[in-house]
């Protein structure tokens, strides 16, 4: 009785090891099982260097075309790069040219080295606070020759601003002036006006 | 900020000036006394063009000691002035002349041989 007990006993035991898988209970690190099933069942058919690059590829991914493309041209790349530099860069772009402004040469003469060495001293003067500088007598000579000088001038065609841009001369100064000289030659300030409409100066 | 080249030294006389656009900034450089300066063309009061006006001497107004006037005078240092409003800067700070807490943004101008860069 004992050998069929024991019989019985043996494939049931057998059964019971059988029916406990040892390594299907210990679900460790299913993901390196899977990848080496994967590449178990893959690389079948390679051998050697092909396989260790094949299973590599499965862990360490697949380059993309593009990532491809940068390795196989670096040139390429860099090329690239600096075009896409090179558009970032400011450009310079001139938008206008201002010349400085014409300075008018005169042939120099003896009067003129003698007139500007008279209004240095003149300026002097009346810098100094001396108002009476020159006689009424002198000024009027003095504005007389040079409204004729200018005029004579603009008309002839030789054309030049009356003042420098360093003479200094104020607005008020000007219409002082300026009126003074309508007084003088008995004109009114529409006459003036109406002149410059006709003439265009 | 790079150095931008902006035309060859030979080309400004004294004087003269140019604006240029280099990206979002627009400059105007100047050539005075031999010397470059660049400065946004942008005017602190109202946006105005302020490198495109006159540039006329500083004008002073001279007092005696009892503090009356001797008149005006220009001075040996130049200004340019903004054409829409009449801002005033000086040309060698881009300072506004009345009011020197207003100031151009100054932009460092280098001179490598002829050739003249604009550091912006």
């Amino acid at each position: 009785m004992s050998s069929p007990k024991a019989g019985k006993t043996a494939p049931k035991a057998k059964a019971g090891k059988a029916g406990k898988p040892a390594k299907a209970a210990k679900p460790a690190k299913p993901a390196k099982v899977k990848a080496e099933a994967h590449a178990g069942v893959a690389a079948g058919a390679l051998v050697g260097e092909d396989k260790v690059h094949f299973v590599k590829a499965i862990w360490e991914g697949v380059p993309s075309s593009k990532a491809k493309a940068k390795g196989d041209k670096p040139n390429a790349d860099k090329a690239k790069t600096a075009k896409a530099k090179a558009e970032k860069a400011p450009k310079v772009e001139i938008l206008r040219k201002i010349s400085a402004p014409a300075r008018v040469e005169a042939r120099q003469t003896a009067e003129s080295k003698q007139a500007l060495a008279l209004v240095a001293a003149l300026e002097a003067k009346f810098e100094a606070g001396e108002l009476e500088v020159l006689t009424p007598e002198a000024t009027q000579a003095l504005v007389g020759v040079i409204c004729k000088i200018y005029g004579a001038n603009q008309e002839s065609g030789n054309k030049y601003p009356l003042l420098s841009g360093r003479a200094a001369v104020t607005g008020t100064d000007a219409m002082i002036t300026c009126s003074a000289l309508l007084k003088a030659v008995d004109l009114q300030v529409f006459e003036l006006g109406m002149w410059q409409s006709w003439s265009g100066v | 900020m790079a150095e931008q080249f902006v035309g060859k030294a030979s080309e400004f006389k004294d004087g003269d000036r140019q604006i240029v656009r280099i990206g979002e900034h627009e400059i105007g450089i100047f050539r005075h006394e031999g010397e470059f300066y660049a400065y946004s063309n942008f005017c602190l009061h109202q946006g105005g063009p302020a490198c495109e006006g006159l540039t006329i001497a500083r004008v002073e107004e001279r007092l005696r000691p009892d503090k009356t006037s001797m008149g005006l005078h220009f001075t040996n240092d130049m200004n340019f002035v903004c054409p829409w409003h009449g801002y005033e800067y000086d040309m060698k700070t881009g300072e506004h002349v009345s009011n020197r807490k207003l100031k151009l943004r100054k932009y460092d101008v280098v001179q490598k041989g002829n050739d003249v860069y604009v550091v912006a």
